[in-house]
């Protein structure tokens, strides 16, 4: 059984981003989007979702009752004080400190560096008194200062789950000026006029700096006692990640950092059309999943439901099972022995993608000819089958075609002209076509030097592994022999191809 | 999909249909004869073989070109 802990915060972000909360802050809709896109995906790839009970107490009820697929076990039970406890002393050791106008203590510096928020403080004066103010660097209405605002929002936004601005979570605050001086609170208090102290919206930062600090480590250390996963909202994600480098606490986030392997290709391609050139830290994954179903449902209020529904669908069953026996080869196994156990399985990975569509092929110019060969030979007879079988399934749209500026090259170089028109057809069916491009040059020039193909058989590759193919599919045994396995790529013969995946394949399903 | 036998059936009809009963067994022949002993995969492994990558990128462009070009011909020819 696999188990995904969501966190409140996620949960209060979810009801932004589907109405039953009203957002206040706008900044704060990337992340409450990456939220949403975390909780389709925990219901889609796992058994049971869980969250523990430690909601304000007037809406917890309510809660439970929208989230009713969610088993909402009470913060007391399982030991969870305990957790508490030790997250809660874990946090407290954490001393955020100001030097110079910039955090110095190792955790926060690092984390806003991790973020890339170019943050400082600054003695502003107000009524004679100079207090230590919050800036954020960068002009407005630009790329930077807008995922600023976003990144700071979303900071902000953790003092809704806790309430508190002073108290616990800020109060330890240290301040160093630039010349090494520590300052006193009794030095702030017995100036009437100088310094002041921090502003309040300096103190709400700290605070809530602290509060995601110690909700972090509390979910990632429940996640572990619990053997689940932890669904934590992205902007605590980016603190769970320092601390678990800096404690070596792994292995609460296995399964969905799977999850995101298998969208992280289709994420990929569309944020480089989308978001070419920004560095988008808080939008942590595209919500391919929750964007998908809100197409599908027609908007995101039926989203969940629809979730639900998918999630009894054969392709998710085997998706789930897959990524159990892969769990239980870790926990059964260990690292080592479960790594070499889960090298043996990517294929079956592959076979869950094609089954949910997401198949992208190459096909080279052999394949495309192999139909008008002399189908004397068995191994052209077969492979020839293989073809015509794949390209069924291209024709359904069940896998996706890709073609390229040297598949229309060699085919234009085709002794036969009449097979030449025929095979050019195909290319209208593609989903792609990829053209000339020095990068495409610059890979092709590697692969020359590093397998030792000629320069078609490299720009045929270059083409194929740059469009993001999961296989490309030839009947030469040469580069099948050179090549095998290109970054995520397989070179595969059509025949070995149908053999492997028949089941999936199989277009009378 | 359909069986093979109904394939070979609806091809044979389709192409005396087109041909004529000759020109379809002549057709029929000379498919025979051309692709005996023909293997693209063999045929291809000397393309360009002695043209560096610059070469056979240069070459491709071209080429592509060419295709295009025909392409657009070839529908222009379909609309008149």
């Amino acid at each position: 059984m696999t188990y995904a802990l969501i966190d409140n915060a996620s949960l209060t972000a979810v009801d932004r981003a589907t109405g039953h909360i009203v957002a206040k802050n706008p900044d704060t809709i990337n992340g409450d989007l990456a939220a949403f896109e975390n909780l389709v995906q925990a219901i889609l790839f796992y058994d049971n979702l869980v969250s523990i009970d430690n909601y304000k107490e007037e809406f917890r009820d309510e809660r439970a009752k929208r989230f009713s697929f969610i088993n909402f076990l009470a913060s007391t039970n399982f030991g969870l004080s305990t957790i508490d406890e030790l997250a809660k002393r874990e946090a407290a050791s954490i001393k955020p400190e100001i030097r110079g106008g910039e955090f110095s203590d190792k955790d926060f510096k690092e984390l806003v560096e991790m973020l890339k928020l170019n943050m400082v403080c600054t003695w502003d004066m107000r009524s004679s008194v100079y207090y230590l103010t919050m800036k954020m660097l960068g002009q407005p209405n630009t790329p930077e200062y807008e995922k600023y605002s976003e990144l700071s929002a979303s900071i902000f936004n953790e003092l809704s789950d806790s309430g508190e601005t002073k108290g616990p979570w800020s109060t330890n605050v240290t301040l160093i000026s630039a010349s090494g001086h520590i300052y006193l609170e009794q030095e702030f208090r017995e100036q009437k006029q100088g310094l002041g102290g921090t502003t309040r919206a300096l103190d709400m930062f700290i605070a809530a700096l602290n509060w995601m600090a110690y909700k972090s480590i509390y979910y990632s250390i429940a996640a572990k006692h619990l053997k689940a996963d932890s669904f934590i909202h992205p902007i605590r994600h980016a603190y769970q990640i320092h601390w678990m480098k800096k404690t070596g606490a792994f292995g609460h986030d296995f399964t969905s950092r799977l999850i995101g392997n298998l969208s992280n290709k289709i994420g990929t391609s569309v944020s480089e059309i989308i978001d070419h050139g920004r560095v988008a830290t808080i939008t942590l994954d595209l919500p391919i999943f929750s964007a998908w179903l809100t197409q599908e449902s027609g908007g995101i209020e039926g989203v969940i439901a629809s979730a639900l529904e998918l999630k009894k669908a054969d392709q998710f069953d085997i998706a789930r099972q897959t990524i159990r026996e892969i769990k239980i080869a870790y926990d059964e196994d260990g690292i080592s022995l479960g790594n070499a156990n889960v090298l043996s399985r990517p294929s079956r990975i592959e076979r869950c993608k094609l089954k949910m569509g997401f198949l992208r092929l190459y096909l080279d110019n052999c394949c495309f000819n192999r139909p008008y060969d002399d189908q004397s030979t068995l191994s052209v007879y077969l492979e020839t089958q293989a073809k015509l079988h794949i390209q069924e399934q291209v024709k359904k749209h069940q896998i996706e075609l890709v073609w390229s500026f040297i598949l229309t090259a060699e085919n234009e170089a085709n002794p036969d002209h009449h097979i030449r028109d025929k095979i050019a057809d195909w290319m209208d069916l593609a989903m792609l076509y990829v053209p000339y491009s020095l990068d495409i040059e610059t890979f092709a020039a590697n692969m020359m030097e590093r397998n030792g193909i000629d320069a078609k058989d490299a720009l045929h590759v270059a083409c194929a592994v740059e469009s993001g193919c999961e296989f490309l599919l030839t009947t030469d045994k040469k580069l099948i022999k050179r090549t095998g396995r290109i970054d995520k790529m397989r070179v595969l013969n059509p025949a070995h191809f149908v053999t492997d995946y028949a089941e999936y394949i199989d277009y009378e399903k | 999909m359909k069986n093979d036998g109904v394939i070979k059936s609806e091809g044979y009809s389709a192409l005396f249909e087109k041909l004529g009963p000759v020109d379809a067994e002549r057709f029929l022949m000379l498919l025979s004869r051309e692709r005996q002993g023909f293997d693209y995969t063999e045929w291809r492994r000397n393309l360009w073989v002695g043209n560096s990558l610059t070469e056979v990128a240069a070459i491709a462009k071209q080429l592509e070109l060419q295709a295009q070009e025909r392409k657009i011909h070839t529908s222009n020819k379909v609309i008149d």
